[in-house]
């Protein structure tokens, strides 16, 4: 996972994520650790990113926004509402929300 | 009410304290204005400048009962302290940085984009709408920070 973002082994030539979407529960290193890694880096930090989980624990939620989460959103189990949250995090962060340039960021 | 009554309340999500900073009177008006059409459970307060905000995050002086807010909407150009400022006093503050706060300005500039990402925030062009869709993402989809473990 980090291993994408940084470029590293296999992801050498991987381009630079405009936007993130991050569970927690994640097999080897789990979605906080990552969110930790993200948001210490000062390259990656610029880099919206969602928490997308099933998750709806009080400590998640505000351990995420404690380690710089830009929101947090619950996984839906159903289709049609799994799929009304991907289009309102489109609306909302591809559409409205004006994402850091790649330039200036990187 | 107290965090813990909040918390515990089936209510809680009810009431949304939002904090708007914004020094601008018209900008002001049509925000408050919009927020009472798509949404009559938002508690709106103004801050007109960058002390008032932060005097009002921090419940100082005529602040001392002021709600923690659960979403910050946030102007860059402000009197007295400015938008960049406020927002990186809060990202500072081990209680404040878990409040969503949104960057809502005019300026176009890369330089805004990119430091205001550094201070994790978010940032927007258009006002048209806006208020709608930040009520429909940040206030209903949204999970917020709980207040009672971050108050």
């Amino acid at each position: 996972m980090s291993q994408t973002l940084r470029r590293e082994g296999v992801h050498s030539q991987a381009p630079r994520p405009d936007f993130m979407v991050l569970d927690l529960n994640l097999p080897k290193m789990d979605g906080r650790e990552v969110l930790a890694h993200i948001k210490e880096d000062y390259d990656l930090k610029t880099i919206p990113t969602i928490i997308l989980t099933t998750s709806e624990a009080d400590a998640d939620i505000l351990k995420s926004y404690q380690l710089q989460a830009n929101c947090y959103l619950n996984k839906p189990v159903r289709l049609d509402a799994f799929e009304t949250i991907v289009k309102s995090i489109n609306h909302f962060w591809m559409t409205m929300a004006k994402l850091p340039t790649q330039a200036i960021s990187e | 009410m107290s965090p813990e009554l909040i918390k515990d309340s089936e209510d809680r999500n009810m009431f949304r304290e939002v904090l708007l900073v914004e020094d601008s009177p018209g900008d002001v008006r049509l925000t408050r204005e919009a927020f009472r059409e798509v949404n009559t459970s938002v508690h709106l307060h103004v801050a007109t400048d960058g002390v008032e905000a932060m005097a009002f995050l921090r419940r100082e002086g005529a602040y001392v009962h002021a709600p923690r807010p659960d979403f910050i909407l946030l102007d860059l150009n402000l009197p007295k302290m400015d938008g960049r400022e406020v927002l990186a006093r809060i990202k500072k503050d081990d209680s404040l940085k878990t409040i969503p706060t949104v960057i809502l300005t005019t300026s176009e500039a890369e330089a805004d984009v990119a430091n205001s990402y550094r201070l994790q925030a978010v940032r927007f062009d258009a006002f048209e709408s806006l208020v709608k869709s930040i009520n429909d993402f940040w206030l209903t989809k949204v999970k917020l920070p709980p207040q009672a473990q971050s108050g």
